[in-house]
């Protein structure tokens, strides 16, 4: 099949139209949430948590931390890379991207990235 | 855009410098460095077509965008690249599952397969000069330069003998024989066949199985396998496995672990390679060959009215002198010494009227040797 080449940018356009719409679906929504209204209907949710590192565990390459702030909430970060483990300290404030999940019949974040705040 | 228009700086120059600054190490750098990726693979054509061309008594060893530049056809040579690149973007969505199957299952055979590929392709190459002794030796010669240098310790091995070998000459030459942009056609009408894109797609993902196996060195095996094809066609698939070759990376990094590219290599450190990060880059690396072939046209006719404007023997001095700094700052002497080594390779390769494509035996040399158990 032949195509005329003047019509590359229109064609650009419509794949790049198609893509962004594809990455508006995939892309996980960042939004932010707060401990105290992390339920069980939070199950499944990607988000921003901020809190406080307590109880901060290294197991078997994996972390394992509770994250407070006006509530608690266990946390694990499987196989962070060094740059991520230098990131968890005891009593460090921080903002950790993770998924809610259910483990063992309570609530854990599945910790995919975490960053020391002020 | 950036990294495309100026010789010497490669994206990946600029992902290396992105992972070493203080931010996230997210998905949003990853993507920040896919589209860097692919947008530098659009539009360093612009400065290769634009800037690298000779005079016309140089033809038999020009590429074929520069001979399209001398006859007026700069913008098509653009267009067809970009043309190539968004081929390679839309067939390589269409075989990533194959490709990813391909690379999972038989990848423990490629270190068998590569030495005889590699080996191969010089000889095809040579084979395929009227002057086969002196392709011969600007393959020894380059081959050698590159086993010595990557063993050096020199830093930026690559972009040394990549400026030595396929910057410096042309510039000189342009220097040498008062070369001159012709008057260029500003609207392109023209057609290609979604065929030789189909080629580039596929040959880019063997490309990325397959390390040290170059864009012109891919062409040779498509002419020989494939059958012959014209200069267009030659450009939309030297676009394809520019920008398909990225695509293809992205996979062998999830699949395999490995880096093809440097994009892959800067990816690694950027974040963990898990499905959901391998679809997003994915659609992330198409929507950027998407915008890039949108935009290259408009960019390059801008591009070629500015050129016109000022002096071409005085572009081509200021890009050698640039390329010169580049190449001190970040090599140092050695740098400079290996760069003139290569340069002089490359020339002996324009004067003996070989094409200079031979002087990619630099990457194949190490290649083969390292398989053999020899480096």
């Amino acid at each position: 099949m032949e195509i005329a080449i003047e019509k590359t940018p229109q064609m650009g356009l419509a794949l790049a139209l198609v893509c962004f719409a594809a990455l508006l679906v995939l892309l996980p929504d960042e939004k932010a949430m707060k401990i105290s209204e992390i339920t069980s209907k939070s199950i499944g949710q990607t988000g921003k948590v901020y809190g406080t590192i307590r109880g901060l565990e290294f197991r078997n390459d994996n972390a394992f931390f509770t994250l407070e702030n006006g509530g608690a909430i266990r946390a694990v970060f499987f196989s962070p890379s060094a740059e991520q483990a230098a990131q968890l300290r005891e009593n460090a404030n921080a903002e950790v991207l993770a998924q809610v999940t259910n483990y063992k019949g309570g609530l854990e974040l599945i910790v995919e990235r975490v960053r020391e705040i002020d | 855009m950036f990294t495309g228009f100026m010789p010497g700086i490669h994206a990946n120059t600029i992902a290396f410098m992105a992972l070493l600054l203080p931010i996230d190490k997210s998905t949003g750098l990853a993507m920040f460095i896919v589209s860097m990726g692919i947008s530098h693979s659009f539009f360093d054509s612009l400065p290769s077509i634009l800037l690298g061309a000779p005079s016309e008594e140089s033809s038999v060893n020009l590429l074929p965008g520069h001979e399209m530049l001398l006859k007026g056809k700069g913008l098509e040579a653009v267009e067809l690249m970009a043309f190539g690149g968004l081929a390679a973007a839309a067939f390589g969505i269409a075989l990533a599952p194959l490709f990813f199957s391909f690379a999972k299952n038989y990848s423990a055979h490629f270190p068998a397969v590569i030495p005889a590929l590699v080996a191969g392709t010089i000889a095809l190459m040579i084979i395929g000069e009227k002057n086969k002794a002196s392709a011969a030796l600007v393959s020894l010669a380059a081959g050698l330069l590159g086993i010595f240098l990557l063993n050096s310790g020199v830093r930026e091995p690559v972009f040394v003998l990549i400026t030595g070998f396929f910057g410096i000459p042309g510039l000189l030459q342009s220097l040498s024989a008062n070369a001159k942009i012709p008057e260029q056609e500003m609207w392109v009408h023209a057609k290609a066949g979604t065929g030789i894109g189909f080629v580039a797609a596929v040959t880019s993902g063997f490309l990325a199985a397959f390390p040290g196996i170059g864009p012109s060195q891919a062409a040779t095996i498509v002419k020989t396998f494939y059958r012959k094809i014209t200069k267009q066609e030659y450009l939309i698939l030297s676009g394809g496995i520019n920008t398909g070759n990225l695509f293809f990376s992205i996979i062998m990094l999830h699949a395999l672990g490995k880096t093809r590219t440097g994009m892959a290599a800067a990816l690694e450190g950027a974040m963990k390679m898990d499905y959901m990060a391998l679809i997003t880059l994915y659609i992330t690396a198409a929507m950027s060959a998407g915008i890039c072939a949108a935009l290259i046209g408009a960019v390059a006719q801008y591009a070629i009215v500015w050129i016109k404007k000022i002096d071409y023997r005085k572009i081509s001095a200021v890009t050698m002198i640039f390329m010169a700094i580049l190449v001190l700052y970040f090599s140092g002497i050695a740098g400079i010494l290996a760069c003139t080594a290569a340069a002089g390779v490359s020339l002996f390769a324009l004067g003996s009227n070989v094409r200079r494509s031979h002087c990619m035996a630099f990457l194949l040399f190490p290649t083969l040797s390292f398989y053999l158990g020899l480096g």
